[in-house]
């Protein structure tokens, strides 16, 4: 006891809080330990979002929970193929068809005309957010969701399958969204005059980098629809 | 009405379960209440022995599921209570010889006779956990303020936050003189922790280990502190809201100092 | 992790004598089991031996978190015995101890996974690389213990000298197969209330239990703080319980140089030693 007196005296932490502490960081690496969907599903979204500004190589990312003697720590290690020239939009909501079978319009106003989208198939139309029972979607001012297919264009006619990997990957739950990405990627889009993207020449120049993998190395739709 | 069915559980073994059981029981028979207990912990029985009925056992929980005789015949009535009965387990049999569902339907049949079934759980999240816990509605999970105790409160309170089943947290043991010299964790910092509604406090204590060697339930002395400690969490499992009393009072301190030395 | 497998003995030579496997178990729970492993562990690497420890509790692993290792477990037993990982791998060093290694539990697991031969063939495994595997037994007689059980050659039981852990020792005892040769470690013993009838004593005990007594350690604080620290006290050459754990891992080791397991421990604890200066009556 004599020794503990000492200890404190010096500056020792009491081994009641000492005890706290750890007990805290071990109940956490316990947690994450038992949740492994939930671990997976934090994977699959941080992978995504790092995925809008850079294109991976999924196939040699390492994403880890390091417990550390005072924390625990979330650390990714992801191989960067290119950087994207812009980023690419998030995902859609996950559409919640209404009683009636019709999905409802965006709660927020439309930047760009949607003339596009009333040249695609009909379903691009209900690329909308969820109606009815789901909450208001809030979408991020710089994506319009709705008009994505505007957004995406500069990059439709290079790599369809980016715009359709960002919703998959996006949404674990991911019934409703398959429908999605489908009308917009059906064929590639011509963009109409909505971004400020560069004549076509040169955007397809700018599109492809050098020694950049073809999109086919993304996650496909066709996977996301399976999942 | 069926009565309550409460498992008495904690993960980490040897933190207080049979004497939380034993005692709480018996503060709840003393306030008027039916109570039976069920020794869950098959093969390893101590139930009978914190109580003292070790030698009245005739028949256990085991032949009653095997139908080898009648549920009231294996009930041992503790007449130093109005209203107690104890199911023991049994000693020579191993946790698989009862099954979740037949222990549910016993514990089922049980809360119809009585106000409370408390049943004692065996330490750990195995079989013999489940079992315990699968015939009750409500459970106490018992700790003391010691990181092995507590993290393994954590786990079995996610084991039973899984099935849905609402917990209450009983600190166990706790030094006020070691807690006041920051060498041993608080309650609110237990509290805090496994963020569980807590439902009791209770002091270590030789008392309750000369209770156990004569088989009686700390209770039975009356008016002592850890009788009037049960009696509270009686009163708040009954739905009552009573403050925790301070347990670092100096008189208290002096008491327990005088007992450990 | 490159660093640990050129640590880790490899593969013995033909004349080796293969290590001792030893399980450390009790019945009851909290009586000191996993307190026992960890300090008499740590107290056989001190004298030199290479010591492995195997926590066989399954789903609430402790002996990491009492040794201060918990933020260096990435691996655990289900992972080797489902051979997702090799056992060095698995390997935790402790701190302090060059010779002493750790083989966690899985926490997120169920004992029931815990397949009992291959749990045996690892222990024999390990006793080609190692003096020492000591096995921390779960509370309890399920499968836990069985498999905790299973790869050892002998065994230590644990118990209070309190009325329900010695019926569950004995309930134990009788559960170990008898070449186990098991021995007693009597553990939070309260000399004040032996004295005062109101606590079994040592020989209460043993009258019951009948083993060769192998060591008794008193109650004392400083075993708390210990583990919320997640230290061993059989590594603090001030400690007196750690002094106990040492004596121990002597007898353990065979040598004729420890004091013998007396019934009557010293007492523990500063205060206790200056009451003897000044004559409180205790």
């Amino acid at each position: 006891m004599f020794k503990e007196f000492l200890a404190r005296l010096f500056g020792a932490e009491p081994s009641g809080k000492t005890a706290k502490d750890r007990l805290k960081l071990v109940l956490l690496s316990d947690h994450i330990s038992l949740a492994p969907e939930v671990v997976e599903a934090l994977k699959t979204d941080l992978l995504e979002v790092i995925g809008r500004y850079v294109e991976i190589d999924t196939s040699h990312v390492v994403v880890d929970f390091e417990h550390r003697d005072r924390e625990i720590a979330l650390t990714a290690n992801v191989p960067i193929l290119s950087m994207r020239d812009r980023p690419l939009p998030p995902p859609l909501p996950p559409i919640v068809p209404r009683a009636n079978g019709v999905a409802t319009a965006p709660a927020f106003e439309l930047d760009e005309p949607a003339a596009p989208l009333a040249e695609t198939s009909p379903p691009s139309a209900e690329a909308a957010p969820p109606a009815g029972e789901a909450a208001p979607v809030e979408a991020p001012a710089e994506t319009c969701a709705p008009s994505e297919t505007p957004a995406e264009a500069p990059l439709a006619g290079d790599e369809p399958i980016a715009a359709a990997d960002s919703p998959a990957a996006g949404a674990p739950a991911a019934e409703p969204v398959a429908e999605v990405p489908v009308a917009v990627t059906a064929e590639p889009v011509v963009p109409q005059a909505v971004t400020p993207a560069p004549a076509n020449g040169k955007r397809s120049r700018r599109r492809r980098r050098k020694g950049a993998p073809p999109p086919a190395s993304m996650p496909k739709l066709s996977d996301a629809a399976k999942a | 009405m069926s009565g309550r069915r409460i498992v008495v559980t904690s993960g980490k073994g040897g933190v207080g379960k049979t004497t939380t059981t034993a005692n709480l029981g018996a503060a709840l028979a003393r306030r008027g209440a039916r109570v039976a207990l069920v020794d869950a912990d098959i093969g390893l029985r101590n139930l009978d022995l914190v109580l003292g009925v070790e030698k009245r056992i005739v028949f256990d929980l085991v032949e009653v599921v095997e139908g080898r005789c009648q549920l009231r015949q294996a009930l041992i009535r503790d007449k130093r209570f109005e209203q107690l009965w104890i199911l023991p387990a049994s000693q020579t049999r191993e946790k698989e010889a009862v099954g979740e569902a037949q222990m549910t339907a016993l514990i089922a049949e049980l809360a119809e006779s009585v106000d409370y079934v408390l049943v004692d759980s065996p330490a750990g999240i195995e079989h013999g956990f489940r079992s315990a816990v699968a015939g009750a509605t409500e459970a106490l999970v018992v700790t003391t303020p010691e990181v092995s105790a507590v993290r393994d409160a954590d786990r079995v309170i996610g084991k039973l936050a899984e099935r849905r089943m609402p917990v209450r947290l009983i600190v166990n043991r706790i030094r006020p003189d070691m807690i006041r010299s920051g060498d041993m964790m608080t309650v609110e910092d237990v509290c805090e922790i496994l963020s569980a509604e807590l439902a009791g406090i209770v002091p270590d204590d030789e008392a309750v280990i000369d209770g156990t060697n004569r088989g009686e339930p700390v209770v039975l002395g009356g008016a002592t502190r850890l009788a009037a400690i049960y009696e509270r969490i009686a009163r708040r499992l009954e739905g009552e809201v009573v403050p925790f009393s301070r347990l670092d009072e100096p008189g208290f301190f002096s008491r327990l100092l005088g007992a450990w030395r | 992790m490159h660093e640990l497998a050129s640590e880790v003995p490899a593969e013995a030579p033909v004349a080796k004598v293969r290590g001792r496997s030893i399980v450390v178990t009790s019945g009851k729970g909290g009586v000191g089991k996993t307190t026992t492993t960890a300090n008499v562990g740590a107290a056989l690497a001190a004298r030199g031996a290479r010591v492995v420890l195997i926590d066989a509790d399954v789903g609430l692993r402790n002996l990491d978190i009492v040794l201060g290792l918990e933020s260096r477990v990435r691996y655990h037993v289900l992972d080797v015995l489902e051979e997702k990982i090799g056992i060095e791998d698995a390997l935790v060093r402790d701190k302090r101890t060059e010779n002493l290694y750790l083989l966690a539990a899985a926490q997120s697991r169920e004992k029931e996974e815990v397949e009992t031969a291959k749990m045996r063939a690892l222990v024999e495994a390990l006793r080609d690389r190692f003096d020492y595997v000591l096995i921390d037994s779960p509370a309890g007689i399920e499968s836990g213990f069985k498999n905790a059980v299973v790869g050892a050659d002998e065994a230590i039981v644990v118990c209070m000298p309190e009325v329900s852990s010695v019926r569950d020792a004995d309930r134990v005892v009788g559960l170990l197969p008898n070449s186990m040769r098991p021995q007693l470690i009597v553990n939070r013993l309260r000399p004040g209330l032996v004295r005062k009838q109101k606590m079994l004593s040592v020989e209460d005990v043993n009258a019951i239990l009948h083993l060769p007594l192998l060591g008794v350690l008193t109650d004392d604080e400083s075993v708390i703080k210990a583990a919320n620290r997640g230290e061993a006290l059989s590594l603090d050459p001030a400690s007196s319980i750690g002094s106990i754990y040492r004596d121990i891992a002597a007898r353990i080791a065979g040598d004729e140089a420890a004091p013998k397991a007396s019934a009557e421990p010293a007492p523990a604890g500063v205060f206790a030693k200056l009451g003897a200066l000044f004559g409180r009556k205790r």
